[in-house]
């Protein structure tokens, strides 16, 4: 039945006027991701009253485009200033800027919107296919599982940067510390708030995560007083990637792809995650690892395709069993219900124009958005050699009407300029700022469900290794902290005592 | 579809467009008088996440107010802290008919909980448009039939059943509060969002959880999850089975009740002008289908009707709140 449906209805996809919203949402979305701080569930929220008058399938057509588009857009300000359009292309700055740095942003660009465009239509094939039997994935997921998930995260990703172990651990710690101020997500007490009211609602995340990286761009670069880059001159065909970078880049993108569509398929910050955890795999398993952090195209090519499937994977829960687990798919949720759509099981019965409609859009709107972004790469990646003197005040501009655009707190301005301060230290000194993001996004998560599990379990900790997931995820990160230690111990055996290299891998 | 596709692509270009143009204005609001309100859009703050029930039915409604305002009415989200920052924003906003806020129970938690400053009476009433229950949802497979047998076995099993909530001192807490304090149960309530609730309702995780409809009615509808009691006053129309608790013999009646309020201060002229349009939109054909398939029940309130009543909803909340301990003095 459902493969009939398909070829039935994927027409409804191609009629001009859902073609044409489906476009709009696309190029909308692509913008939204390309902008730092304003994201897609807040460009949707605007959306929904013009949507209304499409009528539904046009209209989530429409929205279905934001949503998507946006994981396109996310990585082209990462490579290009250092700065993440969106929280899930944070990861991407580490080894996308190096790239651009090193001239090759083009390439860099075009592998991040190949690899979007790979994960993108792999996540709406695994989608249509797969979609009853993976529904109820998320359900094996309660607070205790959601917890001991967090911790899996942090034991993961403790060598991200693969600098200092140490160091990445810190800023994790800082920024599952950072997550706690504001009203306290069980009991409603306000921490670390200072009677400020607009802190009651925590630090936001997009207004950290722009200053960390965008302001303190903006401000390393005025104290150095950088020159625009030095790029070679490069001929249109250097611009796209060579066949060496192609070939690197398939293993990630495939990984990355069926990572972050699983991912996705969990409730929480499931993009942001799926990026890192793609990084961090793809560094794992390397031969090389030193060449991450210097511009290493597998850490483009992973996260950003990492990303676009988790987008594709969180709509599963949704589009199946009506539960939406992050922002973005309660906007779409919203929308649906607006437009008179209940989603569910019987969506495909009641509604089989709209959910094949959608469905067939998720193609189309995949392939426009690469057709979008390819010829783009060519203008974006000029961008580097725009001097300093213009591109600063655009960054700066950018940074700030988008944080402030997201939840309309002026606020929020002020925490994105205090982490620039911070985050142009914290350069100056050697700390990469990526794992501060990653514990500022696990903390809510982390906090609350193990708030919720000793309330569950009336306060017995016995109930984080109850279930068999939880002790599989606890050996898993026993393994990741124990295994290093060993196989040092055992290369200090083999050696007599002489570890040289090690020092700066291992933990503490 | 019924459009044609010729004049939906121009309403595609044209929604774009607006939307380029709206982007960069966001959030750009200059003082004006108000005599001739509204001479600009009105800003419709709604203290809850884009896309949850109680942001789609502010969208619809601000749509459907729109038509005949003359200006539009444009919803923002300001979420944080269980609403307080939003209630702050507009307490604190100038009383011009220009910010006005999304108003609901939230005002009474919140206000009980001393999580703001203020309470009901430093807003001005404009319309009250309706009500919706809390229903107490279990998973397909729970082993109670109705809310009877539920209750039964909670008191045989003291402190042992978890019933989540859409978090700690929301109105989705109130009702399950209030029930355990009628039929003497000790629950363990589990502060959570609305979505995650019902997955681990689904899951297992917890016995019992008690959402608006809104949040569960597509769960329903697939089978996934079942309706015990709603905490109305009557039936609601998309569940015309489901009792409500006073039927099943405990004497509870507690709604989420929402409405439109503006800061202290709001001239009457736009408590005039706004007030029959609401009720206008309240009681158009379109809004009632649409509040009813979400689970609300559409009732509008004049501006002293619906003064009256969010007084004694504060009452009534301090009464359970205080019963639970969870008032602060």
């Amino acid at each position: 039945m459902f493969q009939s449906g398909f070829s039935s209805y994927i027409l409804v996809a191609l009629q001009p006027g859902n073609v044409l919203a489906c476009f709009v949402g696309a190029l909308v979305g692509t913008l939204i991701g390309v902008l730092p701080g304003l994201g897609p569930a807040a460009a949707m929220a605007i959306a929904i009253p013009l949507t209304l008058k499409l009528g539904p399938t046009a209209g989530l057509i429409m929205l279905a485009g934001i949503y998507y588009g946006s994981m396109y857009g996310g990585s082209t300000t990462s490579i290009l200033v250092n700065v993440p359009g969106e929280p899930a292309s944070v990861v991407t700055t580490l080894d996308g800027y190096q790239m651009a740095k090193k001239g090759r942003a083009g390439a860099a660009l075009a592998v991040a919107a190949i690899g979007s465009f790979v994960a993108g239509s792999f996540s709406v094939v695994a989608l249509q296919f797969f979609a009853p039997l993976l529904a109820r994935t998320a359900l094996a997921f309660g607070p205790a599982e959601y917890f001991v998930l967090t911790v899996m995260g942090i034991a993961l990703l403790s060598n991200l940067t693969g600098k200092s172990r140490t160091r990445t651990l810190i800023l994790m710690m800082v920024g599952l510390m950072l997550s706690a101020v504001g009203v306290d997500p069980i009991g409603g007490l306000e921490r670390f708030s200072f009677g400020i009211e607009s802190a009651q609602g925590g630090l936001s995340f997009i207004a950290i995560t722009t200053g960390l990286f965008g302001i303190a761009e903006v401000l390393s670069v005025l104290a150095e007083g950088e020159k625009p880059m030095e790029v070679l001159p490069v001929r249109f065909r250097e611009l796209y990637p060579n066949r060496e970078e192609m070939k690197r880049s398939v293993g990630p993108m495939a990984r990355g792809s069926v990572l972050g569509f699983l991912i996705g398929l969990l409730p929480g910050p499931a993009a942001t995650m799926a990026s890192f955890a793609s990084y961090g795999l793809e560094r794992g398993i390397s031969k090389d690892k030193e060449k991450f952090g210097k511009g290493a195209i597998e850490g483009v090519a992973g996260p950003e395709s990492a990303n676009n499937a988790a987008a594709g994977g969180a709509m599963i829960p949704l589009l199946s069993l009506g539960l939406p687990f992050t922002p973005s798919t309660a906007v779409l949720l919203g929308g649906m219900l607006l437009l008179g759509v209940t989603p569910g099981p019987f969506l495909l019965k009641e509604h089989p124009d709209v959910f094949w409609g959608v469905i067939g859009s998720f193609y189309l709107g995949n392939i426009m958005l690469l057709i979008l972004n390819l010829p783009l790469v060519g203008i974006f990646a000029k961008i580097v050699r725009v001097s300093p003197k213009y591109l600063l005040p655009v960054i700066l501009v950018m940074c700030a009407v988008g944080t402030y655009a997201d939840n309309s707190q002026l606020f929020d301005v002020w925490v994105m300029l205090g982490a620039g301060v911070v985050g142009y230290v914290m350069r100056k000194y050697g700390y990469e700022p990526a794992p501060l993001i990653v514990g500022l996004v696990l903390g809510p998560v982390m906090e609350r469900s193990l708030c919720q599990m000793m309330i569950i379990s009336v306060g017995d900790l016995g109930g984080l290794w109850a279930s068999t997931l939880c002790k599989v995820m606890w050996g898993i990160v026993a393994i990741s902290v124990f295994l290093p230690l060993l196989i040092r111990a055992a290369k200090t055996v083999r050696n007599g005592g002489g570890g040289e290299k090690t020092v700066t891998i291992g933990p503490g | 579809m019924k459009r044609k596709v010729g004049s939906m692509g121009e309403t595609v270009i044209s929604a774009f467009l607006f939307l380029l143009a709206v982007l960069p204005a966001w959030g750009s609001t200059p003082a004006v008088a108000a005599d001739a309100w509204p001479v600009k859009p009105v800003e419709l703050i709604n203290p809850f996440a884009a896309g949850a029930a109680a942001d789609i039915q502010a969208r619809k409604l601000a749509e459907i107010i729109s038509r005949d305002l003359g200006q539009p009415m444009v919803v923002r989200n300001v979420t944080g802290a269980g609403g307080a920052i939003a209630y702050n924003e507009v307490h604190r906003a100038q009383p011009d008919g220009y910010t006005l806020i999304w108003y609901s129970g939230a005002i009474n938690t919140l206000a009980a909980r001393k999580q703001i400053a203020f309470d009901y009476r430093d807003f001005v009433p404009i319309a009250g448009i309706g009500a919706e229950p809390v229903c107490i949802a279990v998973a397909k497979d729970a082993p109670w039939k109705n809310i009877k047998e539920f209750i039964a076995y909670v008191k045989k099993n003291p402190g042992k059943v978890t019933i989540g909530n859409s978090g700690m001192g929301s109105v989705t807490h109130m009702v399950p509060l209030a029930m355990a304090a009628k039929a003497g149960l000790r629950v363990i309530h589990v502060p959570f969002g609305s979505g995650i609730a019902v997955a681990s309702l689904m899951g297992g995780k917890i016995q019992a959880s008690s959402q608006h409809p809104a949040e569960v009615f597509s769960q329903v509808k697939a089978g996934e999850v079942r309706i015990l009691a709603v905490s109305g006053s009557k039936r609601i129309g998309i569940w015309p089975d489901v009792p409500t608790l006073e039927e099943s013999g405990i004497d509870l009646e507690f709604d989420q009740w929402r409405g439109i309020a503006a800061p202290k201060g709001t001239p009457k002229a736009v408590v005039d002008k706004l007030a029959p349009l609401v009720k206008k939109a309240v009681e158009s054909k379109e809004w009632i289908e649409f509040a009813s398939s979400v689970g609300s029940t559409p009732q509008y309130r004049d501006p002293a009707a619906f003064g009256a009543f969010v007084a004694k909803v504060d009452q009534y909340t301090r009464e359970i709140m205080g019963n639970a301990g969870l008032l602060k003095k």
